[in-house]
């Protein structure tokens, strides 16, 4: 399975876009917290998300899709009328903000456009096929699993690649602390994530070099609550990426955490960890990308995922920010907090858990020609 | 070396509808001529958890636990490789729009604990989930009005992929006022859109072959090619890719979509099914109403039992559904009968 090859990465969030860009911006620190814009905020208990500034309502999440896809392809070097490309969305909340101000304030909505077939025909000219799931705030992920058997069965010919997306929706607090200590809570974020996920032979074909190789997904479901996670099955999921990975866990050098900074997540992935990775001499070097970009719900695997291509080419790993003190479970966790740390990365790990007890894990390896290809 | 693949095949159906007790009055009942009927699911299943669950949820239960009845899993067969792909695209809406009633009336706090997973979409496939023990792959395909037939797709994919054993795959839309207003005001693209969204729900069980054989179980048919399209004639260029895919040239039965509530003429003689053996066709939409997202399943099941009927020239038969409208583009399924002998429904 360590046959598909990421070879163009987009992404869009508060604290920039484009993978180079926003990486950067990770390595520095930046946070793109601010006060609530899109939303009113007498109605909400919290005054503050990750947004990103200058969006158009509705079809805001049809947009920033339609921008971090167009990154995505000419990253890669691919057209969007590509023979055999498959588009496959992961998306926590779909094009439900345009529900919610249909319903409320009389905004045009026609059904189609809650899922992203017309957009990605609209914005792009792509008229193959668009699978939208809806899978919760692991959905990016799960859309890259799928991807991925779509690309080993011969489904998709050439190309497949998807996108993701979200949308605020303000519950929060005055900063998101992956694995910190109080306060807890999440804060959302606007996000939008692509990748271009092809077989390595067609990538060498077109001369192109890989930003990545997708070693495995693990995609699985507690089967235990609507919203609180549980920690044997998140556990299962990372043991069943790492299994069709081919690799253990001594091998990973970087996970980037679901890490959204609640009390449940926070302690329920930790423990996960520990179970997980507690054999190793060295703890893996852990980071959380959400105190900096917010919950970006379902995109958030994938602003993992396109994080951790860019820490592996460049050896390097962003600090989680906001966080001093850890929770008692994270204590054993090497969180990289302060500042970006130089590491050699060749193979990372992406985690992403959503309600519902759904669980997508991903295992990326640097390609073999090394960094900086 | 490529690894030999596992077959897909149909184990268990299971029909949540208004008139239907179970899923194998579903072809009977296309004959009634009975007009499409309002239908609550707390008349039927899962009353006593209709407190705590939204109608597409308890619609989906409904059905699902007729399909699991049918193709129970057996005592060795881990949960792990049980996954659960639903298809709806109007599910949820109830929830989201009365959260947003809630909101402008007053603050967050009004709002109930009970709302948050609802206003998740993935509400239907988790709940699913949870209730029948199904740990593997978990996907919600909201993906318009070929959602149903691409959900049957994945889920072949899934077994086919080694990814699970067997796939419970749920298509649903609840007829509430947000999804009513929603879509019968967007018509057919021209106003001629008559047919009324009732609601319903529609399961199948997709095995892998080996796993239905290793416990004895009864295969109504097998899920063959799938083929989407966005041209210009979207239900034609499907079907006939699909059926190429799939090495079949005259398929018996055609189960159309439901585009402008009169499917079968779409796109008339372009259609790649004329010639001197015309296949039955099947138009759900007539009887059903609108079933939008949940449209492919319910062809399935209704291609399943069609299948099964035939099961003495059983590998002879073939079967397309096809769903989507020229405007979303739309997706063709080939199934075929290979079911495995001509087991009938014993009486209950």
């Amino acid at each position: 399975m360590g046959d598909l090859v990421i070879t163009g990465a987009g992404v869009v969030t508060s604290i920039g876009q484009g993978r180079v860009e926003f990486f950067e911006a990770l390595c520095r620190g930046a946070s793109g917290l601010g006060p609530l814009a899109y939303f009113e905020p007498r109605l909400f208990k919290q005054r503050s998300a990750y947004e990103i500034a200058g969006q158009v309502e509705p079809m805001r999440s049809s947009r920033l899709l339609g921008r971090a896809v167009r990154q995505a392809l000419q990253d890669a070097g691919v057209e969007a009328g590509a023979e055999g490309m498959v588009v496959v969305v992961g998306t926590g909340l779909r094009e439900l903000r345009s529900v919610e101000l249909w319903h409320a304030g009389g905004a045009a909505l026609r059904p189609e456009r809650l899922h992203f077939a017309d957009a990605m025909r609209e914005d792009l000219g792509f008229a193959g096929l668009t699978l939208t799931l809806s899978n919760a705030c692991a959905a990016s992920s799960f859309a890259l699993g799928v991807a991925e058997d779509l690309l080993e069965l011969g489904e998709a010919v050439t190309e497949s690649m998807f996108g993701m997306l979200d949308r605020v929706n303000p519950v929060g607090l005055s900063a998101l602390r992956p694995f910190g200590a109080a306060p807890k809570g999440v804060l959302m974020g606007d996000g939008a994530a692509a990748v271009v996920l092809e077989r390595r032979d067609a990538a060498r074909a077109r001369g192109r070099s890989p930003l990545g190789v997708v070693k495995g997904v693990g995609m699985n479901c507690d089967a235990y609550n609507a919203t609180a996670p549980r920690q044997d099955g998140i556990e299962a999921s990372m043991r069943e990426a790492q299994r069709r990975a081919r690799i253990a866990p001594p091998d990973v050098d970087l996970l980037v955490a679901h890490g959204t900074g609640t009390e449940q997540n926070d302690r329920t992935e930790a423990l996960a960890i520990r179970e997980v990775f507690g054999r190793r001499r060295v703890p893996v070097p852990v980071t959380g990308l959400k105190s900096m970009v917010g919950h970006t719900s379902g995109a958030s695997g994938l602003v993992g995922v396109v994080a951790a291509l860019e820490a592996m080419r460049r050896s390097l790993i962003p600090a989680t920010a906001y966080v001093s003190a850890l929770i008692d479970e994270a204590r054993d966790l090497d969180l990289v907090t302060g500042e970006a740390r130089a590491a050699e990365v060749r193979v990372a790990q992406v985690n992403a858990f959503g309600f519902g007890g759904l669980n997508a894990v991903v295992i990326l390896e640097r390609p073999p020609d090394g960094p900086g290809a | 070396m490529a690894p030999v693949r596992e077959q897909a095949v149909v184990t268990g159906l299971g029909v949540a509808a208004a008139k239907i007790d179970r899923a194998a009055d579903l072809l009977a009942a296309l004959d009634d001529g009975h007009e499409p009927r309002d239908f609550d699911p707390a008349s039927r299943r899962g009353e006593r958890q209709s407190r705590y669950h939204d109608t597409a949820t308890l619609m989906a239960l409904g059905a699902a636990t007729e399909a699991l009845e049918e193709a129970p899993r057996a005592g060795d067969d881990p949960g792990e490789a049980a996954g659960v792909v639903v298809s709806s695209n109007l599910g949820n809406l109830d929830t989201v729009c009365r959260v947003v009633e809630v909101l402008r009336r007053g603050s967050a706090e009004a709002l109930s604990p009970m709302d948050l997973p609802k206003a998740s979409s993935n509400v239907i496939a988790s709940t699913l989930a949870i209730r029948f023990d199904c740990r593997g792959v978990n996907l919600t395909v909201c993906n318009g009005a070929s959602s149903g037939t691409d959900a049957l797709y994945l889920a072949a994919v899934a077994v086919r992929a080694g990814r699970a054993r067997r796939v419970l795959v749920v298509g649903v839309e609840a007829a509430h006022p947000p999804a009513r207003r929603l879509l019968e005001a967007a018509g057919g693209g021209d106003g001629k859109r008559k047919a009324r969204l009732v609601g319903g729900a529609a399961a199948v069980i997709i095995e892998a072959a080996s796993s239905a054989s290793s416990r004895g179980a009864r295969t109504y048919a097998q899920i063959d090619a799938y083929a989407h399209d966005k041209g210009a004639s979207p239900v034609a260029g499907s079907i006939d890719a699909a059926l190429r895919r799939a090495g079949r040239r005259r398929p018996g039965l055609w189960i159309a979509p439901e585009e402008d509530g009169s499917s079968a003429d779409i796109e008339g003689s372009a259609l790649p099914l004329d010639g001197a053996r015309p296949p039955r066709v099947l138009d759900l939409s007539g009887r059903f109403g609108l079933l939008y997202g949940a449209l492919g399943v319910f062809q399935c099941v209704a291609a399943s039992l069609w299948l099964q009927g035939r099961a003495a020239a059983a590998n002879e038969q073939t079967a397309v559904l096809t769903s989507g409208s020229r405007r979303e583009g739309a997706s063709s399924l080939v199934m075929r009968g290979g079911g495995n002998g001509p087991a009938q429904r014993e009486p209950e």
